[in-house]
Parts: C-alpha cells; structure tokens; sequence
C-alpha cells in the first residue's frame, strides 16, 4: 500500500509528469486562463487515461513485448488512445474540434505510465499520477492568476514572464519534500 | 500567427526537462528537421486518402512512426545518447505537433515559418542552459558528449541550478521579460516617430 501511495506522491508532486517531463506544461499555460473550463474536462481525461493505460498495458505486455514488436508501441499507444478518445467522447460532451494540447497530455500521459511501469496497478497510479500533477498545477496557476490581477505589477512583467518564474518557484516547491530533513526525519522510509 | 512568443512557449515547453545540454539541443534539432520532412509527406498523403475525422490520429500515427525511426537511427549513431534522449524524442514529436498545429495554416500554404524559426531559438536555449549551469559547451559523439570547458573553474564558483527544470523556467521568464520589454520600447519609439 505504502509503496503505491509513494508512486502516486512521487508522480503527482516531487517528480511532477507537467514540471519535470514537462507533459501537458502548455495545456496548463493555457488552461489557466480566464473563463477556462478545465475541471469540466476532468471526468473525460480521467476515464480515457486509465482506460487506455490497462487496454495498452495488457495489448504491450502479451502481444507486443513477447513477439518482440517494441518499436511498434508508439503507434500502438496513439491508436489506442485516438480510439479510446473517439468511444469516451459519445458519452463525455467534448468540444467539436479537440484541442491539440489535450490529445498531447491524453498521450504523454498514457506513454509515460506504459514505459515507467512494472505492473499494471503502478501503471494506471502513474497515468493517475500525471493527471492530478496537471489539476494541481493548474489550480496553484488560476490562484496565481488572481493574485496577479489584484497586485500592481511592471507591466512587462505581467503574464507570461511572471508565470514562467512562478512555475521555477513551483518546481523548488514541489522537490522540498525529497530533500528536506524534516520530512525525511519525520516520515521515515 | 498572432503570437510568435507564445507559440513557441508552447512548443518549447516539453522541452524544458531535455534541453539541458547544447549537444541534446543538436540532437533535438535533428529530429525536428527528421519530424518536418516526414510530418510534411504525412500530411500529403493524408490530405489524397480524405479520412476525415480520422485524419488528425493517422496523422499522428505517422508522426510516432517517424519518432521510432528515429530513435532506432539514434541508437545506432549514438547509443549513449539514445539512452539518456529516450522519452525525450518522443516529447520532442509532441512539440512538433504542437508547434504546426498552433499555426496549421502556415503551413498549409507550403511556408514553414513557425518550424524554422523555433530551432535556433532551441540551441541557443540548450546553449545558454549549458553555459550557466556547467560552464561548458558540448557536442554529440557516438560514446556520448564531448564537452569544451567556456568557463574555467566553475566547479567551484558556478551555480548548477540553471541547468536544473527550475532554473529553465527563471530564464525562460526572463527571456519573456526581455522580449515584452523590446516590444513595447520599439512600439513606443514607432509612436513618437
């Protein structure tokens, strides 16, 4: 149990899918904008990404590793995903036009959980993982939004320059936990 | 394009984790040429089978095929380098992808101006990122990377944290800085001319 909890920690916090791997970084850039509507998103994305994780888990493990195809697993993750997207998109309303950035997150995701993986729990707790790194980090940025309208800001400093910084400072934030003592002192491995 | 800054923003942005070296940066850059020239006749050959709907996912799925094959040619030029990249030339497909749907039209027209012009601005962002956080400049070989020391002694006196993703971002906010503050002297310079 502890090791899978520290799975979803490491992927959601202190190794961040969006920070460090840098999946959905510009889907959150771009989410966190005024009117955005991303937690509507929310039950989509997270019905699609583990679906598509233990469909492709199984489709990788038993029929592409074993007959020696892994060079096929790219085309197999974008395959089973676009499918998976199409299917889920009958019963979830999704925009007319899907957007690019999310089709990108949606594979990135599923790809890093199949490729990280050992078993097939651990690979639907990192795609899990990735998804709530992304939420997390959007919410923290639409907080960081509000905080900058209210304060007097250099205009040049405004938007894009002050969220890239911030997101530097998220990052620290995020790494704290792994180094400090006081959490290695206080929650012993 | 309406904006070039944040187009490219958003491409450089699944980059940011890899770009860490000038020689990954090199290596990145060559798969983006790899990823126009395949993701071009793709797109031809998408546009003469009419799928419809479908046409983005086969389109990709041409994408993630040239992204393996480039991942073999790499393995084989440079395994080392193939080993540490891995992912990253896959995330480097999804920039792509990114990058040419930001400004699809463009593109359409035969004119490959969001594709072109992001690729020094890579290198020199690996480049700077290297300089600042290892005082060196470093070049893909097939055993791995062969490094030129630019600034003796930062062992000792150099700060490795902007080679880190935390320090990407510092200096990508403020290159951003850089860039909103030229514009808007040259628009008030254009104004009072």
């Amino acid at each position: 149990m502890n090791q899978y909890l520290g799975t979803l920690f490491f992927y959601a916090f202190s190794c961040s899918a969006v920070l460090v791997y840098g999946i959905g970084l510009e889907k959150a850039i771009f989410e966190f904008r005024q009117g955005s509507r991303f937690y509507a998103q929310f039950p989509g994305i997270i019905t699609e990404t583990i679906a598509s994780t233990a469909a492709l888990w199984f489709l990788i493990t038993k029929l592409l590793l074993p007959y020696g195809a892994s060079y096929l697993i790219p085309m197999a993750i974008v395959l089973v995903c676009g499918i998976l997207h199409s299917l889920i998109s009958l019963f979830v309303r999704a925009p007319k036009t899907p957007i690019t950035g999310e089709r990108i997150f949606f594979f990135g995701t599923v790809f890093l959980a199949t490729g990280e993986a050992s078993s097939l729990p651990e690979a639907i707790l990192i795609a899990v993982a990735c998804v709530l790194s992304f939420y997390i980090l959007t919410v923290m940025l639409f907080a960081v939004r509000e905080r900058m309208n209210a304060s007097r800001i250099p205009a040049d400093w405004r938007g894009t320059p002050l969220l890239l910084v911030t997101m530097g400072l998220f990052c620290l934030v995020l790494y704290t936990p792994d180094i400090s003592w006081w959490f290695t002192e206080v929650f012993p491995r | 394009m309406k904006n070039n800054t944040v187009a490219f923003l958003f491409a450089l942005c699944p980059l940011v984790p890899a770009a860490v070296r000038l020689a990954y940066g090199i290596v990145l850059t060559v798969a983006f040429l790899w990823f126009l020239l395949t993701g071009l006749g793709i797109r031809e050959l998408v546009r003469k089978l009419r799928p419809g709907d479908a046409g983005p996912y086969i389109e990709m799925v041409g994408i993630a095929a040239s992204a393996t094959l480039f991942t073999l040619a790499l393995q084989w030029l440079c395994p080392i380098l193939s080993v540490s990249l891995g992912l990253y030339v896959y995330l480097t497909a999804f920039s792509f992808i990114i990058l040419v749907s930001i400004d699809f039209g463009s593109l359409k027209n035969g004119s490959f101006i969001p594709v072109l012009p992001f690729i020094p601005m890579l290198l020199a962002f690996s480049a700077i990122r290297e300089l600042l956080g290892f005082g060196t400049v470093s070049l893909p070989t097939q055993t791995g990377i062969f490094e030129f020391t630019v600034i003796p002694g930062f062992d000792f006196w150099g700060l490795g944290f902007w080679g880190t993703a935390a320090g990407a971002f510092f200096l990508l906010g403020v290159a951003a800085w850089l860039i909103k503050f030229r514009q808007r002297k040259a628009f008030s310079a254009r104004r009072q001319a």
